[in-house]
């Protein structure tokens, strides 16, 4: 019957299929082939099923399980925000309304107008002369990047600032006290260097302001 | 032959679920949103700025 079989496939295939046979005869007759030979077959069709069937059911089941994990954390975290962001708003409501006096001190955009003022009537309280002022490059329109590009980002995120450049003159002690004012002014401004000449002091510092992350 | 295929497979298959499941599947942008907050209002700060407005 096997002989009809593999003489319908042709002369050739009948060839290979004797080869093969002698090969595979034990596996039939031999019981100690015939039970490695079941093992191994097992063992292959589990290596076969474990890449293209246990593998993806297993990750896709792992994947859902840190999915829900991770979105009931989230659903966690949120939860907490709303609480903590009423608990805030209730808080502010406390503190009274000081939106405007922040908005002074750290104002959303440049506002370079504030920090003249803050600069200039700091020097006339201290009885000091300003011989020269300059704003470093301030683009009002740019989003957020550009803006990044010309002012200098500071460590707290959305917290931008604009540079300025100024010389003053006057007796020391004045001077220490104009500085002593420009600092202590309500638009948040820090003196980074300064150097001091024979008549007049050369001050480098930066103007605060908040950029709206949001925008 | 079928062993090492077997030990090979069944490796794969843990570090593949090993590193599946250290993967992080929660979006950037959600969790800066679920960034925690805290309440409380810096009054010192609010006081030091109306000393300064006056």
């Amino acid at each position: 019957m096997e002989k009809q079989q593999t003489t319908n496939l042709g002369f050739n295939i009948y060839r290979v299929y004797r080869q093969y046979a002698s090969y595979l005869g034990p596996v039939v007759t031999d019981p100690m082939v015939r039970g490695y030979f079941g093992l191994i077959a097992s063992l292959l069709l589990v290596s076969f099923f474990g890449i293209f069937a246990l593998s993806p059911t297993i990750n896709t089941i792992i994947e859902l399980r840190k999915k829900i994990a991770d979105n009931r954390e989230i659903n966690k975290a949120l939860e907490t925000k709303i609480a903590n962001l009423a608990l805030a708003r209730e808080n502010l409501a406390q503190a009274g309304d000081t939106s405007l006096l922040v908005a002074q001190a750290l104002p959303v955009g440049p506002e370079p107008q504030s920090a003249v003022t803050a600069i200039v009537s700091s020097a006339s309280a201290s009885g000091i002369s300003l011989s020269s002022f300059r704003f470093g490059t301030i683009n009002f329109n740019a989003p957020a990047a550009a803006v990044s590009g010309k002012s200098k980002v500071s460590s707290v995120p959305g917290v931008e600032s604009v540079s300025f450049t100024l010389n003053v003159s006057g007796p020391q002690k004045s001077v220490r006290v104009y500085f002593s004012r420009l600092e202590d002014n309500l638009r948040y401004i820090r003196i980074v260097r300064m150097s001091v000449a024979e008549s007049s002091v050369e001050v480098a510092g930066l103007g605060y302001f908040y950029k709206n992350v949001n925008e | 032959m079928a062993v090492l295929t077997f030990l090979v497979v069944l490796v794969w298959v843990v570090v593949s679920a090993v590193g599946r499941s250290r993967q992080n599947t929660i979006p950037a942008d959600v969790a800066q949103l679920a960034q925690p907050l805290d309440p409380k209002i810096d009054t010192g700060l609010i006081l030091k700025l109306q000393e300064r407005a006056k």
